[in-house]
């Protein structure tokens, strides 16, 4: 089953971060090496094509970074990531 | 790199960066370039995890372009399992979990191959993907894998056998 990782990047005052860069840093198994660019309202989707837990990390190059521990089940996992 | 489900559901446009390192190694841009996909992957029902043999895709510039002669050229090659495994692997790309438009360097050992894939441990992230596993010989660089995955203890990618090599002269052609 094909599911997903979707959420949104703010910034430290809670502001959509555009162009920031997330992807996964662990996951069940071996997982497809991409990084994502948020959108203009700071959201994103990551492929996660199996069930378990997932770790996610952000980059910018002048807002911070931020990370998250997801857990991928039968629906599609949300997250909020806020950057410090 | 993007992922299966933008081929499908969202048009999107690309803007390519030939040779970025912090700062841009030609002014040329490239826009408008088309993706292609190998057909059994674009047919593929979503839920399919892996094709191993069809995982890559190619990103055709369309008109012809001498960006090579600033950025250089890859050559593309099929070796064997005894020499993949006695090569070293080099990857070159833009991991995320660095400042954005640098590229990052590591080589090391191969670990194993099997018909599809090539395993290693060359140090990777996210964004890396797509990314040309090369080796040098006599000064001159040939992928013979496209990097793909992240794991926990091995990194792999799509091993370039005959029919992606044809694939590749195929959709360059």
């Amino acid at each position: 089953m094909a599911n997903k990782i979707s959420g949104v990047v703010l910034d430290a005052a809670g502001h959509p971060v555009a162009q920031a860069r997330v992807y996964v840093v662990k996951a069940p198994g071996p997982a497809p090496d991409v990084a994502v660019l948020t959108g203009p309202d700071g959201r994103f989707a990551l492929g996660a094509a199996r069930s378990g837990t997932y770790e996610i990390a952000c980059s910018t190059d002048h807002a911070g970074t931020a990370s998250a521990t997801v857990v991928v089940g039968a629906h599609d996992a949300v997250v909020e990531l806020r950057l410090s | 790199m993007v992922d299966r489900g933008m081929l499908r559901d969202v048009p999107f446009e690309l803007v390519l960066l030939p040779g970025e390192n912090d700062v841009r190694l030609t002014l040329e841009l490239v826009e408008g370039a088309e993706v292609l996909v190998p057909d059994r992957l674009g047919n593929a029902p979503m839920n399919t995890e892996v094709i191993p043999a069809d995982d890559l895709l190619d990103i055709n510039l369309g008109n012809p372009t001498q960006l090579g002669n600033t950025t250089g050229w890859f050559g593309l090659a099929v070796y064997s399992d005894a020499e993949i495994r006695g090569a070293g692997g080099n990857i070159s790309g833009y991991p995320g979990d660095k400042p954005s438009g640098t590229q990052w360097y590591d080589a090391r050992k191969i670990d194993s191959v099997n018909s599809r894939k090539v395993f290693y441990d060359i140090d990777t992230a996210g964004g890396q993907s797509g990314s040309a596993v090369y080796r040098i010989v006599n000064g001159n660089r040939y992928a013979f894998a496209v990097h793909a995955y992240g794991g926990a203890s091995t990194n792999s990618g799509t091993r370039i056998v005959t029919p992606v090599f044809n694939n590749f002269v195929a959709w360059k052609a």
